[in-house]
């Protein structure tokens, strides 16, 4: 279980992330939807220790994110970039196993295999192994970085924008891939999104994000009938925007 | 003022930390080496063409000014003694910084920038680890190695000019080297190398890896890497000459 309690965190006097907390349940997906620029990355990246905030303290699994900690726990949780973020002088084959051979020190056969493994799971081909990233388009990034997440066997992954940006195909796999991954390997998984569509379509659990706090959080159905003024504004302008 | 402070720290601590962590060098003999050769292959013409063009200027003032007043000889043994106590590892060390300084700090930064080096952090990869010590580790001896290079090329670039423009003989220059050699003057060039190479290299790390977003921020980053870098190499020259100037 993740415990986030009462973090603040300040960028230029704005305070982007203001007292804010959420319990994230083992085994769930739940997905944090909020406008751009409001701080759902800033959010994600505080659950991996990556963005130290000013108060508060994240807790993973009963121990809190500090010091000698976040090695052990980072292990645990696997983060999908909003821009895949994968290493641009490796193939997809190192950038995949890199962690593997770094941190796991497994010897280079069994690397291979996992890391084709991890590329079916995700629907690439083997031959992708000896592409670099500049070489890809953004669907198969998206992918390949969920496999270098996958990979080390993670029980959380934190997706930021796991689909925008991508057609409404391959956004499709991409969803179907995270929900089966929580199906079959039970990884609790946290979304970023403002794809409402996608958010509603896959979601245990929804967060709405804005001005620092956790505005609503509850099952998609409350989320679809909630009169929440924020809420609602979303939903009203996404829909216009999508024109459904 | 404050910036400068906080980066001397930064720089330090990126040293200090990349050194005396403890390493499985066998799993980075492949970095270090890939790092050792780009080193030295992207170096190599910079550092080639100015120490020759070095110990043509150095040889052609020493003469132009005191040729009148020293016998020949003396200025050979002034090519020499300058070359081995300072100029060949100033010279490659500059180099050195203004090719793969600069390579590594806009490698570094624009990783930092691309959110690469978070992705290595989210893998629990210590980016001082897989990134840094390795390229630390190249430094101390692809600099040394440069650096005897250059004073090999100096010195034939004071030769060209001694041998075929003033009609010295070739076997009268080489004795007047070999006649005024100390191998701790040249011990001295070594551990300069490696040291500049330490330094310089913990520095364009430091600035890469805290390079402010966006494109600006690699540029930043790398003229800040190239400032300290020769800053702090004059610094540390003085430091290691006073060191041995108590045996030379
Ligand atoms: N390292 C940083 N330095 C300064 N400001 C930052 C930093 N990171 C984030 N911010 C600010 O925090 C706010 C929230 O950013 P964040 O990236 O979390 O937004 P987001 O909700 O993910 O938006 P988007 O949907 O566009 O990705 C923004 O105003 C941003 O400018
Ligand atoms: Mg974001």
């Amino acid at each position: 279980m993740v415990i986030v309690d009462k973090i603040t965190k300040t960028y230029n006097n704005r305070k982007v992330l203001d007292n804010l907390s959420i319990k994230i349940n083992d085994e769930e997906i739940i997905t944090i939807i909020g406008k751009s620029g409001i701080g759902k990355s800033v959010l994600l990246k505080t659950i991996i220790g990556l963005v130290k905030p000013e108060k508060g303290r994240v807790i993973i699994d009963d121990l809190p994110l500090e010091g000698k900690n976040i090695y052990l726990l980072r292990k645990k949780i696997g983060f999908v970039f909003q821009k895949s973020a994968l290493i641009e002088s490796l193939n997809i084959g190192d950038n995949i196993g890199l962690a593997l051979k770094f941190v796991q020190n497994i010897d280079p056969e069994t690397i291979k295999g996992k890391v084709i493994d991890a590329l079916a799971k995700v629907e690439l081909k083997p031959d992708v192994m000896e592409l670099f990233p500049s070489n890809m388009s953004g669907g198969m990034l998206k992918r390949a970085a969920i496999a270098r997440a996958i990979v080390l066997n993670p029980k959380y992954i934190l997706y930021d924008e796991p689909t925008t940006g991508l057609d409404p195909i391959v956004s499709r796999t991409i969803e179907d891939l995270i929900v089966n991954l929580n199906k079959d390997l039970h990884i609790t998984s946290v979304i970023v999104t403002h794809d409402l569509n996608s958010a509603i379509g896959i979601s245990d659990r929804i967060a709405m994000l804005s001005d620092g706090k956790i505005t609503f959080l509850g099952n998609t159905e409350s989320f679809v009938n909630s009169k929440n003024g924020d809420i609602m504004e979303f939903r009203n302008s996404y829909y216009l925007k999508t024109g459904e | 003022m404050n910036f400068a402070i906080n980066s001397i720290g930064g720089i330090f601590y990126t040293l200090f930390y990349s050194l005396f962590k403890k390493h499985n060098i066998y799993h980075k003999l492949d970095l270090i080496v890939r790092e050792i050769v780009r080193m030295g292959i992207e170096s190599l013409g910079v550092v080639a063409i100015a120490s020759i063009l070095g110990g043509l200027i150095a040889v052609f003032l020493i003469d132009q000014r005191l040729g009148a007043y020293i016998p020949d000889f003396y200025i050979t043994e002034a090519i020499s003694k300058s070359v081995i106590i300072e100029l060949g590892a100033l010279g490659a060390s500059i180099a050195l910084v203004g090719r793969s300084g600069t390579r590594i700090t806009a490698e570094i930064a624009t990783m930092k920038v691309n959110e690469e080096i978070d992705a290595l952090k989210t893998m629990a990869i210590d980016p001082y680890d897989y990134l840094i010590y390795p390229k630390m580790t190249a430094s101390v001896i692809s600099y040394p190695i440069m650096v005897v290079f250059s004073e090999i090329l100096f010195i034939f670039g004071a030769m060209i000019f001694m041998v075929y423009i003033k009609g010295f003989g070739f076997r009268t220059f080489l004795f007047g080297i070999r006649e005024h050699f100390r191998m701790l003057e040249f011990i001295q060039s070594l551990v300069k190398g490696a040291v500049f190479g330490m330094v310089s290299t913990s520095i364009s790390s430091y600035f890469g890896l805290n390079a402010s977003k966006g494109a600006r921020g690699v540029g930043e980053a790398t003229t800040n890497g190239v400032v300290y870098s020769v800053v702090l190499i004059f610094l540390f020259d003085y430091i290691i000459i006073r060191i041995f100037s108590l045996w030379l």
